[in-house]
């Protein structure tokens, strides 16, 4: 299959890592609130160079299981964010997504934008049949954005991931491949 | 009794001591079942002007209290914010509390973030505290939107049940969120964190 990226939105470019992004990655890769509800960070700037390094690597090999792209704001040539798609499930064409966003860009809606773009791309250029995310309950910021999009919530699991000292609950959203379809009509 | 209410302004809010013309927006405010969803408490008229005079007199004899808080443009009555220090026990306490409660109908602009962000600039800045806290129902959705948006972190380990509620009871359960003084120096990037 072709790169199906970068992606063109219209405030924004998903598009490959550079080194040169490392401190506009770390900028919010540092930040305790921007992790607060993940399993990683706040990273310091060895775990984020280390984690760039990696992408850097990965995006070396085609195709891959998993893809990673950093959100640029086109208006500040600027990292605001990233995000991940991965085949989890190959026979049954499901993809599970991802997605952090630097504090000072929340509520504008680019976590929206760019997963809206992301999704479009796992029904229209790889055809998949369902895509799933997951989220902390209490990360209310993002299960909105997944309502947004027209995902449903199909659960909640009890106490399903220790993150951050304590056993937490997360909620399940996944969208269909014809859900989308009258979703974007 | 002189009364010193630190007057507070943000770009579209005063946060002041109260008036007399407050007592009808307040009592009003107070009897707006959406408002009070999830505090699980209703005030009649006579509690709810008793409980004026006791914010009135508040900031006088503990340095904190409640603000009313009133939209500038138009001069209008838009709720309260508040900071005191928690009263019961528990095991956070004792700690100091941000609080809000705002007119149904100015909902959805901000108001509260807004105001509340002041009311942590002054805990941190002017009262020197080090830690500000801020709890609601588990329930409380879109209070809890406003804590994440002023930069408070919950852990789920600090969950604790409200003790003016009896076992079982839908509001019992509470989050705590908590928000710590930022350092004033800059970290290694040169990223100013206060």
């Amino acid at each position: 299959m072709e790169r199906w990226f970068p992606i063109r939105t219209a405030r924004l470019l998903l598009r490959e890592f550079r080194a040169s992004d490392e401190f506009d990655v770390h900028e919010y890769a540092s930040d305790p609130i921007v992790s607060q509800f993940d399993e990683w960070g706040p990273n310091t700037p060895e775990k984020t160079s280390e984690r760039l390094a990696r992408h850097l690597r990965e995006q070396e090999r085609w195709p891959r299981q998993e893809v990673d792209l950093a959100v640029e704001l086109l208006s500040e040539q600027k990292i605001i964010g990233s995000t991940s798609v991965w085949m989890s499930d190959e026979k049954n064409r499901t993809a599970g997504f991802g997605y952090t966003f630097n504090q000072r860009y929340w509520n504008q809606g680019f976590a929206t934008e760019a997963t809206r773009a992301l999704l479009n791309s796992c029904f229209q250029s790889f055809e998949m049949h369902r895509v799933w995310a997951s989220c902390d309950v209490r990360n209310i910021g993002s299960w909105r954005v997944m309502e947004k999009l027209g995902m449903r919530r199909e659960g909640m699991f009890l106490r399903d991931k220790f993150q951050k000292g304590v056993w937490r609950d997360s909620y399940l959203y996944a969208i269909l491949a014809d859900e989308w379809q009258s979703a974007c009509r | 009794m002189a009364i010193c209410v630190p007057i507070i302004e943000t770009p579209r809010l005063i946060l002041r001591g109260w008036r007399d013309e407050d007592i009808e927006p307040w009592v009003a405010m107070n009897s707006d079942p959406r408002v009070m969803e999830f505090l699980g408490i209703s005030y009649s008229r006579a509690e709810a002007e008793a409980k004026i005079s006791e914010m009135r007199a508040a900031f006088a004899r503990d340095e904190d209290g409640w603000w009313a808080v009133e939209i500038k443009e138009g001069g209008r009555f838009a709720g309260r914010v508040a900071l005191h220090a928690v009263p019961f026990k528990a095991h956070f306490t004792p700690a100091t509390e941000l609080g809000w409660r705002f007119v149904f109908e100015e909902w959805g602009k901000g108001y509260a973030t807004e105001a509340a962000a002041a009311v942590i600039n002054f805990a941190f800045k002017v009262r020197n505290y080090d830690e500000v806290v801020a709890i609601t129902s588990v329930l409380n959705l879109r209070s809890q939107r406003v804590m994440q948006r002023l930069g408070m972190t919950c852990n789920p380990a600090d969950d604790f049940d409200a003790p003016n509620f009896e076992e079982g009871h839908r509001l019992r359960p509470r989050v705590l969120y908590r928000l710590r003084r930022p350092a004033p120096e800059v970290d290694s990037l040169g990223k100013n964190r206060a």
